[in-house]
């Protein structure tokens, strides 16, 4: 992976190497990275602004990933470049009809190298949770299924009161406290998604799913 | 790895719901349903979670133990049975995962381990869970441990 530290000192256009023309990505917090066109197939979100700006000396900006987490990623698709898309999966007794070829509905089947890359992020540090939503941004469907399918692993066979501990959920009963029908208005919603005083965490957002 | 103040509430719904879905509809009942809070009980709560129930794991061939289906039969299942279209169970906990609450939308029925001179009772017209195999269940699979047969 090549990087560099500093933009505005960047000089040199995107280049053409043996294995065809690297693009630069900049993270939000101002460090560029070089990849090849094998990394960006791996992320729609790459691969259609590089098609829209048609790049040139610019390095392509992703304002909602910052370079600790950026890095990793390039690394996990620098990885997985030669792989081949997976199968469909076709399963008599699954109960999910909007399943796709990228989320069987298990999550035991995560590669040894998957496995140890995942690793380096952590539920109390956040940073797990950067992974997850950076893939998401970045639309790299493979590393967005190791993500899920680690959290998945974590809360399989757990109680709820296990689960709130684990991932430091907030009390907010149902019908209760600022959810209770006669709530002040306008406060609804606003709760915070958890116990830290100090968290700076978006306020329960609408259920796409039910709308 | 820098520290980051993000929490799994901080995460959209769009990826809470694809987390849930990498779980078995009973994993996912099992550990958020009376997590007291209002946003993953609402989305524990969502139909496409309770549809269908399989009470046998596919990749341990295990079934749930005496704790969990106590938890299910006390609480769980009475709080979305209205959801329920499809169980899988095993024979020996058909009676009590049956008798737990009423399904008014239940209408498939899979019974692991069937063994022929026990569970037959189910099926007679003592039965108590006569009225269920009679008026709602339209499909019935019974599979044991060479076969498979579906009625």
């Amino acid at each position: 992976m090549a990087t560099t530290a500093e933009a505005s000192n960047t000089t040199t256009g995107n280049t053409e190497t043996a294995t065809g023309k690297m693009i630069k990505i900049q993270s939000n917090d101002g460090q560029i990275f070089e990849v090849d066109q094998g990394v960006v197939e791996q992320s729609s979100t790459i691969k259609t602004l590089s098609d829209l700006m048609d790049v040139g000396d610019v390095p392509i900006p992703l304002p909602n990933v910052k370079a600790s987490i950026l890095g990793p990623i390039v690394d996990f698709c620098n990885h997985h470049k030669n792989d081949q898309k997976p199968e469909p999966i076709d399963e008599d007794d699954d109960d999910d009809p909007n399943k796709d070829i990228y989320e069987p509905k298990r999550s035991d089947d995560i590669c040894e190298w998957d496995l140890n890359f995942i690793k380096q992020f952590t539920v109390p540090e956040g940073t797990l949770f950067d992974i997850i939503m950076a893939a998401n941004y970045l639309g790299i469907k493979t590393l967005l299924a190791v993500g899920c399918k680690t959290i998945a692993n974590m809360v399989r066979g757990k109680s709820s009161t296990e689960v709130r501990e684990m991932f430091n959920i907030s009390y907010d009963p149902p019908g209760e406290g600022i959810n209770a029908p006669n709530a002040i208005e306008g406060q609804a919603g606003t709760v915070p998604t958890t116990q830290d005083a100090n968290a700076t965490g978006p306020s329960p957002q609408p259920d796409p799913m039910n709308q | 790895m820098n520290r980051s103040n993000v929490y799994l509430l901080d995460l959209p719904n769009e990826i809470l719901f694809n987390i849930l879905k990498k779980l078995q509809n009973a994993d996912v009942l099992y550990s958020l349903l009376g997590i007291n809070n209002d946003r993953l009980d609402s989305i524990a709560r969502n139909a496409m979670f309770s549809n269908i129930l399989n009470f046998i794991s596919n990749v341990q061939n295990t079934i749930i133990n005496d704790f969990q289906l106590n938890r299910f039969c006390d609480y769980i299942l009475p709080e979305i049975s209205h959801n329920v279209k499809y169980l899988i169970v095993e024979s020996t906990s058909i009676e009590r995962i049956l008798l737990a609450t009423h399904y008014p939308n239940l209408i498939h029925l899979k019974i692991f381990n069937f063994q022929c001179d026990y569970s037959l009772q189910y099926f007679t017209d003592d039965s108590s869970l006569r009225q269920i195999f009679k008026q709602q269940i339209k499909k019935l699979d019974l599979v044991n441990k060479d076969s498979e047969v579906g009625l």
